[in-house]
């Protein structure tokens, strides 16, 4: 990127579009699998070398030291890990990212679309602009991926709600099984997604999710009617 | 310290099942979700070889004895139960989804899920986390390593979840009365008005409750009928009725003045109170965002507790004892009567609650379009500049029609509902009435009852029936109230999380000498922002801090002056650790200039003199010379009185700061933080200022954080934080000849430097 920044001759009709890239990963340049125990990886001949400030030679003598890597660290970074340093290739020359994470761009009205693609420490490789560019296989390891990392509860029947001191108690069966949680503010902690889907959240940051609120039974849409 | 008695026993037993056996457990962890997303109970073990998972879910079944009670059967269903040798396990990690979190660790070369865990369970996850790659590393864990997580969330007597755990208020658990009786410490120094309030109250009640008899009885009865003990005398019962109504309104004025009066006493004590109870809090408190909602509650509660004493209460109280005199008149007169009065009581109050309700509903949806409304008018008013700047203003005046006519047809719905619904309902409650005409009237015309009694009878009717819609609607008018009033005991039981010694150590003249001794710290468990910051500075050098935005150098010296405290290590201020210090002498000898700088709404002189009250004129010259203000103060028509803040002349970035310099100037601290203090200045005015600093700093320990490695020229030595840590520290050329990260900071600057051709 910013070797392009630097060789790029600003003409009068270059286009913002042409200063900086955006990497696209694609069937033709990604190849993604899921480890024995459900974890996808990514090989690509997309080389995405983490912007360094200065030459790998000057940091030798400090090996804990990290260095900044650019505008991409997402929000959602695993923790506690080393950076590790070390690059690997396949024999044809990829790059093996090894473990990846994705992330959506537009997660409510594109789930399938924009999906960026990060290494362990949020660092962007790229973007797949629609998982159902790839074949069936790969689709099925991408969904399932997005899937985990975007669990989240289906309300299914509401057994009981209680407001008390402004806090609201709520007793909820999901497809994971009961559960009991404690909403603060449920008019800002109720979030409508669309006409039918809601999502509530907790004061520990949970989320739940009510896809459809008029297939709820009566009893259940009685006690939430209040909130939406 | 994590309870190893804290796993039940039937899990043990699975555990001692499998081999492994409590004496053996070093470390356990009970998370909520397991590997499938189930909710389920999953126990993490570690001995000093292996960790083991369990996860299933304890069943409670009741047994019912064909003697005694019924037994409750406890029982763990196992779901799946995993062993992994320990030194084969390595790079343990949490990932944090969207909504839960995966425990995760490489095993024997590919990478494996141990544990999923809600959010709720978070820190302990990362407790465990820490404790784990410690067992794992050393292959043992002393118990005074072992970190802990004590933040249960849930009360030990119901188990309801906590609103804060750190405050640990179970709202089931908690005592109303004691509530009341604490709130009643407002309301005890003003016993005799109360005294006169209630006597004025009881006496307005029995007024009311005799005029219906003189209205009816004594009129129909006595002065209308000839056979009346005062027939004719009309202006007798005229007067009567004349001077009991005065004497009611009398009643009514004394106790409504003694009401508001000591109302508003209290609502101030209470305002009063909590305020100076805030003040007195962390500053992590103001940060923190489900406590900042609190303190803009405060207003509304106080008025709420308010509302409820001063209108509410003593409405209540003169219905409740007006009501039940009244019904006991009313069965004294005629029972069967009573009850034909009452008759449509039962469907109305049914009624009221669902026309309640759904008035609920149409102001919820009210609220929220008037909100949505509200926002968009400030936003767009606020950010007219970048409106007019893109060309938008059709597409504004388009939202805010569309905003604005879902509001007016909300209030519409109301209006109309209002007008439309409680008539009926009000009609209904009259039901009575015509039922006790005509049945009161077919008894007077058996002479079963004179004409008197029941025109007072109808008059009593009309005292009871008013109150019955607003006691359907007190215990929401309660609710609310006790809302307020516990979120307004909340505030005033928080402990502050930086307390100040109780025994300080005095330190009257400070040297300068500042120590960080391998600090750490971190906002939120999960996070450490600083990591083992180890420097010293001596008294008199002037130390730069440098680092990417966020890598913790603000944090550094929020520490230092207390606004948080450390997790580790410790920070000393002349050899005295800040903790012992009092606040008073911490904050006399430090003075901090920062980024967000604030002008308090007053005068200019005011505002430089915020630290320094008493300061003189020509202190004040002083400084604000040194800081460069004075020559633009003094351009204004109205100079050092010119009124800046809300609503007043708006000052520019670089004029603020200006000014907070100066203030921290005449402070004459012993100790000076400036946290980018210069960074909205233009670099002429901000070399200026340099130069004034630097003679200023001779002799006073000076801290500055700078994103300009310009600013930082002057600085005896240099700190480096990276992401927490300090890789880094010594002077500039030291620095630069290390070639590690400052090397490159400075390379990248210099490059910028470059490109429009400075070397």
């Amino acid at each position: 990127m910013e070797e392009k920044l630097n060789n790029l001759e600003i003409k009068s009709d270059t286009s913002f579009t042409d200063i900086v890239d955006v990497v696209y990963l694609t069937p033709e340049n990604s190849e993604f699998s899921l480890t024995k125990n459900g974890f996808l990886t990514l090989i690509s001949t997309v080389d995405a070398k983490p912007e360094k400030l200065f030459d790998d030679n000057d940091v030798k003598e400090d090996k804990d030291l990290h260095v900044g890597h650019g505008a991409s660290h997402g929000g959602h970074r695993g923790a506690g890990r080393k950076r590790s340093a070390e690059v690997k290739y396949t024999s044809d020359g990829r790059r093996d990212y090894g473990r990846v994470i994705l992330h959506r761009a537009f997660p409510f009205d594109r789930p399938d679309n924009m999906i960026s693609v990060q290494c362990e420490d949020g660092f962007e490789i790229g973007i797949i602009k629609n998982i159902w560019d790839f074949d069936e296989k790969t689709v099925g390891f991408l969904s399932d991926s997005l899937g985990k990392k975007y669990y989240i509860p289906e309300i299914t029947r509401i057994t009981g709600v209680k407001d008390r001191f402004g806090f609201v108690y709520f007793n909820c069966e999901t497809n994971s099984g009961t559960c009991d949680f404690v909403v603060r503010n449920p008019f800002g902690s109720i979030i409508r997604v669309s006409d039918k889907h809601i999502f509530i959240i907790d004061i520990d940051g949970n989320r739940y999710s009510i896809s459809d609120v008029f297939a709820l039974d009566r009893k259940s849409y009685r006690k939430i009617e209040l909130y939406i | 310290m994590q309870d190893k008695n804290k796993i039940p026993e039937r899990v043990l037993e699975v555990f001692a099942s499998k081999g492994l056996f409590e004496k053996d457990i070093i470390i356990f962890l009970k998370s909520d979700v397991d590997i499938e997303f189930r909710y389920a109970d999953v126990y993490c073990a570690a001995t000093k070889d292996t960790l083991a998972v369990l996860s299933g879910k304890t069943v409670v079944s009741s047994v019912r004895k064909p003697f005694g009670a019924p037994r409750a059967d406890i029982a763990f269903e196992e779901y799946s139960y995993d062993e992994f040798e320990l030194d084969k396990l390595s790079d343990f990690s949490c990932d944090m989804n969207i909504s839960s979190g995966l425990l995760s660790a490489v095993y024997d070369g590919e990478r494996v899920g141990l544990t999923r865990f809600s959010m709720s369970v978070k820190n302990k996850v990362y407790t465990f986390l820490t404790n784990i790659k410690t067992l794992s590393e050393k292959g043992e864990l002393m118990p005074e390593d072992i970190k802990t997580d004590d933040s249960d969330p849930y009360c030990p007597k119901c188990g309801t979840r906590y609103t804060d755990a750190a405050r640990k208020i179970c709202p089931k658990c908690m005592d109303k009365a004691k509530l009341l009786r604490r709130l009643s410490v407002f309301f005890g120094k003003y016993k005799l008005y109360m005294l006169v309030s209630l006597i004025s109250l009881v006496f307005t009640t029995a007024l009311a409750a005799v005029l219906p008899y003189i209205k009816g009885s004594v009129l129909y009865d006595d002065v209308l009928a000839e056979d009346g003990k005062l027939y004719g005398k009309i202006l007798y019962v005229v007067l009567l009725v004349a001077s009991t109504k005065i004497l009611s309104v009398i009643a009514s004025v004394v106790n409504g003045v003694i009401t508001s009066k000591i109302s508003a006493r209290v609502v101030y004590d209470i305002k009063k109170t909590v305020f100076s109870a805030i003040s007195g809090l962390s500053y992590g408190f103001f940060t923190s965002r489900q406590t900042g909602g609190l303190m803009t509650s405060v207003n509304g509660d106080a008025n709420s507790v308010y509302y409820f004493f001063c209108d509410g209460l003593p409405y209540l109280l003169i219905n409740i004892v007006q009501f039940i005199a009244v019904t006991c008149i009313m069965l004294s007169i005629d029972p069967l009567l009573t009850l034909a009065a009452f008759i449509s009581v039962p469907v109305f109050l049914l009624l009221y609650r669902s026309v309640l309700l759904l008035f609920d509903k149409l102001y919820a949806g009210n609220f929220s379009k008037r909100r949505s409304f509200n926002s968009l008018v400030t936003d767009v008013l606020s950010g007219m500049r970048v409106v007019k700047a893109f060309a938008r203003e059709k597409d504004e005046v388009q939202r805010f029609d569309r905003k604005s006519t879902a509001y007016t047809e909300s209030d519409k719905r109301i209006g109309l509902m209002n007008s439309a619904i409680f008539p009926f309902v009000n009609y209904i409650i009259h039901i009575g009435n015509f039922v006790v005409w005509a049945y009161g009237g077919w008894l007077v015309m058996q002479d079963k009852m004179e004409l008197g009694m029941l025109m007072t009878f109808v008059g009593y009717l009309g005292t009871i029936y008013s109150p019955l819609g607003f006691f359907s609607e007190v215990s929401r008018w309660w609710a609310e109230c006790m809302n307020a009033i516990q979120r307004i005991f909340e505030i005033l039981d928080s402990i502050p999380e930086v307390e100040e010694s109780p025994s300080p150590v005095p330190l009257p003249s400070v040297r300068g000498d500042i120590e960080f001794s391998h600090v750490s710290f971190g906002y939120d468990k999960t996070k450490k922002t600083l990591d083992d910051i180890d420097f010293s500075v001596k008294a008199g050098e002037t130390i730069g801090i440098v680092g990417e935005t966020g890598a913790g150098k603000s944090t550094l010296v929020n520490l230092l002056i207390r606004l948080y405290d450390v997790s580790d290590g410790k920070i000393t201020i002349d050899g005295v650790n800040v903790k012992d210090l009092s606040f008073r002498d911490l904050h006399n000898s430090v003075a901090i200039v920062s980024q967000e700088t604030y002008m308090f709404e007053g005068t200019i002189l005011e505002n430089i003199r915020y630290a320094k009250p008493d300061a003189t004129d020509e202190e004040v010259f002083h400084a604000a010379k040194i800081a460069d203000a004075h020559s633009f103060i003094i351009k204004y028509p109205d100079a050092y009185e010119t009124l800046v803040g809300r609503g007043h002349k708006s000052l520019s970035g670089g004029e603020c700061q200006r000014i907070s310099i100066a203030r921290a100037i005449l402070k004459d601290p012993r100790i000076l933080i400036l946290d980018e203090a210069t960074s909205a200045m233009d670099t002429a005015t901000e070399r200026r200022i340099q130069r004034a600093l630097t003679k200023l700093s001779k002799g006073r320990t000076t801290l500055m954080i700078a994103h300009r490695l310009s600013t930082l020229r002057d600085a005896d030595r240099i700190v480096v934080i990276e992401h927490g840590k300090m890789p880094e520290c010594g002077t500039h050329r030291e620095l630069l000849d290390k070639k590690g990260t400052y090397y490159g900071l400075y390379k990248l600057q210099a490059e910028a430097l470059k490109t429009i051709g400075i070397e």
